[in-house]
């Protein structure tokens, strides 16, 4: 899965959340999966952002 | 025999003299004319000559005696090699003296330098106006500038001072930057340079190198001659590479100065101009990453903000929305509640109102429909019940004293007894044994006793 596509995924739930069209039914599985998604993002940035230090720390900046 | 007057050559010459200097009174006259041939000694001699349509109309030894030479150098300083040289068009101040022994000759005295100058710019502008016409003008000006020129084709004189301060400079940068130098030797001034120079340009193979380098270390303003030559800068123009040219001339341009993509007055001027496209070029390079690197850090963080904003929510709002779920649920049951207390009321009002009309209306409706022979009908129904009841109650009563009578008591009055043993009643005596003891109860009383013999058929 790419970043953009579960950011999209993200958004969707989010804003279904917040617009309460989330029905208690399907609420925990949309939260469980919205966390998920939080949780690989986070993990998509912080290794991009590590490599990417990584990167400019070779260049000698 | 015809009287003849003959003259010797001498007095002839002596004549012609002085014709000569009562026509020019001795006096000096501005001339212009080509030196066809130079020859400096001591004195230097001239072979003047004028060209019309090609043609030589006229011819005439010049001479500048030593002595002279001092002035005449003054007047022309560092141009005198280009103004006193084979081809070139001078304008002199001479006069004109005839010698019987070298016949006549312009005894020159000074030489206009603006004159020269003067025909320089006229064949520049005529070079220039050419190359306009042509549409060669502006071909090498126009190309763009690679953002960093490294390799270099490099037309100069080998071993001049231009060469060695180029090279020196170009290498000695203190940033460390790397040229690649190809050197195209040739002469750069003189009057073999435009041939040499575009013999050099055309050994350059221009898909090797991002310019073509001209550098000379400076010279008067007549050596500039060779850079305005037609052929050399149409050479120049039509090259597909940039030209950058360090010709060193601080006042006067050349035609190649005004044609080339990159014109600069020196050689080192052109190296430092290399030296700083590098720099420049290196600095973007570092000004992009710094640039990668804060957008990078900004849109990390922007994300990350998102995220965490993401999870504040997703852990408050699913709560929030069970909450208000719940709420609406509990205003559901309350109302509910209400709702069905007051419908069970209004129920119940009704029913007490059906319970109530059932007691009333069907009695009523008896009373309405009843007529006298069903009221007949009915005394004769409760007569006839009663009757029976009568009898049942009869019979009861009856029964009741049929089973009085019955009454052990009452048996046991008229004379009766009971015996038991251990507490059943005996009915048939063969149950007995001798030594059992009996108890007997009467009308009044109990009395015990042990049984001393049996007989069963008594």
């Amino acid at each position: 899965m790419t970043y953009e596509r579960a950011y999209e995924e993200l958004e969707a739930i989010m804003q279904d959340l917040q617009e309460d069209k989330i029905s208690v039914d399907e609420l925990a599985t949309k939260v469980k999966r919205a966390a998920e998604l939080i949780s690989y993002c986070n993990d998509m940035l912080r290794s991009t952002e590590t490599e990417v230090n990584k990167i400019v720390k070779k260049l000698g900046l | 025999m015809e009287q003849r007057k003959v003259f010797t050559l001498q007095q002839l010459g002596t004549s012609i003299k002085k014709s000569i200097d009562d026509a020019t009174g001795g006096q000096a006259y501005w001339v212009k004319a080509e030196i066809a041939g130079i020859n400096a000694q001591k004195h230097v001699y001239l072979e003047l000559a004028q060209h019309r349509d090609g043609v030589r109309v006229a011819v005439m030894r010049g001479i500048i005696w030593q002595y002279r030479m001092g002035a005449v150098r003054e007047a022309l300083g560092v141009e005198m090699p280009n103004i006193l040289k084979e081809g070139a068009e001078i304008m002199f101040l001479a006069r004109v003296q005839y010698s019987a022994l070298y016949g006549i000759a312009l005894h020159i005295e000074d030489v206009d330098l603006a004159y020269s100058l003067g025909e320089l710019e006229r064949r520049k502008q005529a070079t220039i106006a050419t190359l306009r016409s042509e549409g060669l003008f502006d071909l090498n000006r126009a190309l763009p500038e690679p953002l960093v020129i490294q390799r270099l084709a490099l037309i100069t004189s080998v071993g001049s001072a231009a060469y060695s301060d180029f090279m020196q400079h170009l290498k000695s940068n203190e940033y460390g930057y790397k040229f690649h130098i190809e050197v195209f030797p040739s002469a750069v001034q003189g009057d073999g340079a435009p041939t040499e120079l575009k013999a050099a340009l055309a050994k350059i193979d221009h898909t090797l190198y991002d310019a073509v380098v001209l550098i000379r270390g400076g010279g008067s303003k007549l050596d500039l001659e060779a850079f305005n030559d037609l052929g050399l800068c149409r050479a120049i123009a039509t090259l597909p590479i940039p030209v950058m040219t360090g010709i060193g001339h601080d006042v006067d341009v050349s035609v190649l100065d005004m044609i080339a993509q990159s014109p600069h007055k020196t050689p080192t001027a052109i190296a430092d101009h290399l030296i700083d496209k590098c720099l420049y070029f290196e600095t973007s390079l570092n000004g992009f990453l710094v640039g990668i690197q804060r957008v990078m850090s900004e849109s990390f963080t922007e994300r990350k903000e998102r995220m965490s904003s993401f999870s504040e929510m997703l852990r408050q709002r699913p709560i929030s929305f069970c909450q208000k779920q719940r709420g609406g649920l509990h205003t559901a049951v309350g109302q509910f509640a209400r709702t069905a207390t007051e419908q069970l009321k209004e129920l119940g009002k009704r029913m007490d109102q059906h319970a109530h009309a059932l007691t009333v209306l069907p009695m009523r409706r008896v009373k309405q429909v009843e007529d006298p022979l069903l009221r007949e009908q009915r005394m004769l129904l409760d007569q006839l019940a009663n009757r029976g009841l009568r009898t049942l109650l009869d019979r009861v009563q009856g029964m009741q004293e049929a089973i009085q009578l019955l009454d052990p008591e009452r048996i046991m009055a008229r004379g009766f007894s009971v015996a038991r043993c251990q507490g059943t009643p005996v009915i048939d005596a063969k149950r007995l044994q001798v030594g059992d003891i009996l108890e007997t109860t009467y009308a009044h009383g109990k009395t015990r006793s042990t049984v001393n013999s049996i007989e069963p058929n008594g």
